[in-house]
């Protein structure tokens, strides 16, 4: 028996619950045990604009920063552009200029001779990007139930279906049909290989994405790709890119691990949702790719992988993928545990396990492969060792 | 029995978790056995007592002793025979750091102490307000928005010595207490005083009661900096905001009766343990997954900095965003796209805990290292300066250099550990260096303060690995020119005569437990850190698994800007200090902490 490993979901069938957070507290839309569509909207928050401090004391030529005796408005009005804020209180007010609100607004805070107006368009007067004009929408982007709603920030929708969880990605979230595009999951994406009938689908690529078949997608209006690697360079296009990059394996031009690109083969056609979110190091939030299936009466328990999460020790027989260099990427079982440690060429004297790829993707011919058969498939294997650390369970 | 007998401790990492056992043996508390797993407190598992368990049940294996009830519980120990353990100690970097906005007024004096305040715990300045940064930086505009950006966990208001500047302090204060007002309560960030005293009542009068926390003044005179006491705040608030949210460190934190320290801080203890109680120069490095720490002690001066944002592995990422590819493939000795560099390194970072298979892969997770190590230093440097250290930080002497974290101490070879070393810390003169070979050393300055005496022994006995002594004279020349003449004389009376070339390192014999008297003699343009060029010294030496290692590359240490003679010259240092050997013929004690497990020691 191994270690426990980490682990990356993936299932053709599972029961799916996802959590959508608005990114401060609004308006839930939704009640639990509703059933929604994908393209529902299930909560709503008047987005933060930018803001704007006015110094008042300046502007009416103040002694003092105590603004109790000039304000004409209070914390919480809404204001227009020219609207009067505050004013000297005199007899003869007219020698006086008012201190007016440069934009429209909202009076969030009030003290110390200043006053900050929460704007509603930008200093230019143009509505601001996530101003409470352009308030964000919540869609649910799933279809499924609503089963939990917490405080008045996210809803989580429970539904059945194919989950792919993604190593890494760019960009937001997209809706689409899904489309399988590469030749393989070893082929790289290309301009060429997107079309008329593109338009407003989340692509499968293979290995990778060039950067015209970038700029092609982007033309067609596709609503996402799913990859197997992403070069790190195109995070520098993803300002100019309106939808998510998916990579199921990592950095770099590696091929879709043949389990995954099958599952996404078999569900073409079907509506997609991908996440190219990725947490910051601290953040959990991982890129995924949900397939929601029709519920199938009675039958969908057993119908479901397990969806247990194998958090058990690694043993003889598991499913695992190698996330290391010369490996990465590629899917095999465990076929023996040696009790020794053993050498890597890196010179490294580490323990770990001999895994049977069932692919021959990249094959390596270092010093302690051995071919064999796979006991579970037709297909040849080779034997390779892979440190534990190099391991993560898979499915 | 005392209470201190068995002591189990558990270090929660970002990517890893350690047990180890320490017990009395024969009258001597000795590193008994240590188990390693990962660390489950993110998803799917969500429970850091589950990695914790594991470690502990490959002890449990090692030893045939119960450490854990049935239910996974600790076992408190009724007897000597008996199963348990005496004491449970927890350390853990698991939190997320704390996102820590700083207003004052002078970068270079309020400031610099507030940095080196937050430094001592797991944290990011996210947000800088700093008046004497120009115009623009005193409009209260942007300010305003660099606090918004900010998304701070904690606002630290500094500026003024006691009884020095008011009004501009009193202004800082009032636009943060503003800028709390446009938050939701419960957004609301904690926000900390730690300014000129005298005006302390009436700046906690501008935020509503419970928001505002004071604490001493960081810079209390234009040469006095105090940031002790903010650093213990902050520390306090990562403990209960960063280290509180993270499951399951409150079941371990139950288990050990006592909270858990930040692992940065325990690392920081023990250099200070070692130091003192050695009367030693030390600086020891912890390179970790998502944190780097650096600790410094020399004679007054103790100074701990934490990077937050440079790590190994969870925070190749941030790393990268802070270091250009160029400057990472310059340490290689082959030829690599910086483009394939940075996407080999970016998947190290989605796989945190992963190892090389390959021995480029190693080269460049080791390149990345050296970067990670060298941006620590360059941040920690000034501090030296600060605590009025200037030699320490133009030519930084140290008796005895540490290396922590998996990336320095699991090697192949001790070469490459201590040419990372050298490379990062540039050291001067002769100084002793070792690992940290038992993976315990951020953990023991914990057990120091509880139990001194364990602390001392196991440090003494079984936690580090000594690589040996390294000479390093300050200075540059001529490529091809004489940098050190050096005579080392043996305890057996043989002598042995070298001439070092400047931009090379040497290794000459000298095993360990053996010691030897050397004679330095450096050339006209190289100093020994005596200030004086070409002025000899004499020194002790202690041998180790590599020797004597004379590092004439020179200070400021650079490479050769042609390319190819650049490659050249890298592969020429790893290959003088055997790395690349693969761990052939390094001898038995190597292979005692490397190639065995631990309980057979």
């Amino acid at each position: 028996m191994g270690p426990v490993l980490p682990y990356t979901p993936i299932s053709p069938m599972t029961r799916i619950r996802i959590e959508r957070t608005l990114p401060a507290p609004g308006e839930i839309l939704v009640k639990t045990g509703e059933r929604v569509e994908a393209r529902q909207k299930i909560a709503r928050v008047p987005a933060r604009g930018k803001i704007q401090v006015v110094d008042v004391v300046r502007m009416l030529g103040l002694d003092d920063r105590d603004l109790s005796r000039v304000m004409v408005k209070k914390q919480g009005d809404r204001v227009q552009a020219g609207e009067i804020l505050a004013t000297r209180q005199r007899v003869l007010p007219f020698l006086h200029k008012p201190c007016r609100s440069p934009n429209a607004g909202r009076l969030a805070a009030i003290g110390y001779g200043w006053v900050v107006i929460e704007l509603e368009g930008d200093i230019r007067g143009e509505p601001a990007a996530g101003s409470e004009s352009q308030a964000i929408d919540l869609l649910a982007l799933v279809t499924g139930q609503v089963t939990a709603i917490r405080d008045r920030r996210s809803v989580t929708i429970e539904t059945i279906g194919a989950y792919i969880a993604g190593a890494c990605g760019l960009g937001g979230e997209g809706l689409g049909v899904l489309q399988v595009s590469a030749e393989d999951r070893t082929a790289m994406l290309t301009g060429d290989d997107i079309g008329m009938g593109s338009n407003n689908a989340i692509l499968v690529a293979g290995a990778g994405v060039s950067p015209e078949a970038l700029d092609r997608a982007e033309e067609m209006k596709v609503k996402g790709i799913v990859v197997g690697g992403i070069s790190s360079s195109l995070q520098d296009r993803m300002p100019a890119l309106s939808f998510p990059i998916v990579a199921t394996e990592g950095y770099g031009k590696l091929p879709m691990s043949a389990m995954m690109f099958d599952i996404l083969k078999q569900l073409e056609g079907r509506d997609a949702y991908i996440s190219g979110q990725m947490g910051q190091t601290w953040d959990d939030t991982r890129p995924a790719i949900i397939i929601p299936l029709p519920e199938r009466g009675g039958q969908e328990d057993t119908e479901l992988s397990s969806g247990d999460v194998p958090i058990g020790p690694a043993q003889i027989g598991h499913q695992v993928r190698a996330v290391r260099h010369p490996h990465l990427s590629r899917v095999g079982k465990i076929v023996s545990i040696p009790a020794a440690s053993q050498h890597l060429p890196s010179g490294l004297f580490l323990p770990g396990a001999h895994v049977a790829f069932a692919d021959s993707a990249q094959a390596s011919f270092e010093n302690n492969t051995v071919t064999a058969e796979d006991t579970s498939s037709s297909r040849p294997s080779r034997i390779e060792f892979v440190p534990w650390l190099n391991l993560e369970h898979i499915g | 029995m005392t209470d201190s007998d068995s002591i189990l401790v558990a270090d929660c990492g970002s990517t890893r978790t350690t047990a180890t056992l320490i017990e009395r043996v024969n009258g001597h508390h000795r590193l008994v056995a240590r188990g390693e797993a990962i660390s489950t407190h993110r998803p799917p598992w969500l429970d850091a007592t589950l990695g914790v368990r594991e470690a502990v049940g490959q002890i449990e294996a090692l030893l045939g002793r119960r450490l854990l009830s049935e239910a996974g519980t600790l076992l408190r120990r009724q007897s000597r025979a008996g199963d348990g353990v005496d004491t449970f100690v927890v350390v853990s970097s698991a939190g997320a750091p704390l996102r820590v906005a700083l207003a004052g007024l002078t970068s270079s004096l309020s400031l610099a102490s507030a940095q080196r305040a937050i430094a001592g715990t797991y944290a990011l300045t996210t947000g800088l307000l700093a008046i004497d940064a120009g115009p623009a930086s005193r409009d209260p505009n942007a300010q305003m928005q660099t606090l918004r950006q900010a998304k701070p966990d904690v606002i630290l208001i500094t500026g003024g010595t006691d009884g020095g500047a008011e009004r501009p302090v009193m202004n800082l204060a009032q636009l943060v207490a503003l800028y709390n007002q446009t938050l939701e309560p419960e957004e609301r960030p904690l926000n900390f005083y730690a300014g000129n005293a005298h005006l302390a009542d009436d700046i906690a009068a501008l935020f509503t009661a419970g928001e505002l926390q004071v604490v001493a003044n960081v810079r209390p005179g234009p040469n006095i900096e105090n940031p002790g006491p903010a650093r213990t705040e902050l520390e306090a608030i990562y403990r209960r905001r960063s280290l509180g949210r993270v499951p399951g460190l409150d079941t371990l934190s139950q288990w050990a009766g006592r909270p858990i320290l930040p692992t940065t801080r325990s690392f920081g203890e023990l250099i200070r343990y070692i130091a003192d109680r050695y009367q030693l120069k030390v600086v020891g490095i912890d390179l970790g997954s998502a944190s780097t720490s650096l600790a410094a002690r020399a004679e007054d001066l103790f100074s701990l900095t934490t990077r937050a944002d440079l790590g190994i592995g969870l925070n190749v990422k941030a790393a990268l965003e802070q270091i250009p590819p160029e400057h990472i493939i310059r340490w290689l000795p082959f030829a690599v796209e910086p483009g394939d560099a940075r996407d080999a390194l970016l998947n190290k970072s989605l796989h945190p805990a992963s190892m090389s298979q390959t021995e480029e892969d190693l080269l460049l997770e080791y390149a990345l290292a050296r970067e990670v190590m060298r941006q620590t230093v360059a941040q920690a440097r000034p501090g030296w300066l600060g605590q009025g250290h200037r030699l320490l930080a133009d030519t930084p002497q140290w008796d005895l250099i540490i290396g922590a974290g998996r990336t320095l101490t699991q090697t192949p070879h001790p070469g490459y550990a201590a040419l990372l070393l050298l490379d990062a810390l540039e050291p001067v003169g002769v100084s002793q260096i070792a690992l940290d070979a038992g993976g315990i050393a951020a953990t023991l300055g914990a057990i120091a303060s509880a139990h001194p005496l364990a602390a001392a022994e196991v440090v003494e006995q079984d936690a580090f690995l000594n690589l040996g002594t390294v000479v390093a004279p300050l200075g540059t020349a001529r490529p091809g020119d004489v940098a050190l003449r050096v005579k080392v004389c043996y305890a057996t009376g043989q002598e042995v005569h070298q001439e070092v070339v400047y931009g090379t390192v040497k290794v000459i014999r000298l095993a360990a437990g053996e010691r030897a008297t050397l004679e330095l003699h450096p050339t006209r343009r190289f100093d020994m850190g005596l200030g004086e060029p070409g002025r000899g010294v004499t020194a002790e030496a202690d041998g180790g698994i590599l020797g004597l290692v004379i590092d004439a590359r020179g200070r400021p240490l650079e490479l050769p800007a042609d390319v190819a003679e650049r490659r050249k010259t890298v592969q020429a240092w790893l290959t003088s200090l055997g790395a690349g050997d693969s761990g052939k013929g390094i001898g038995n004690e190597w292979a005692r902490f490397y190639r065995t497990p631990q309980s057979a020691r």
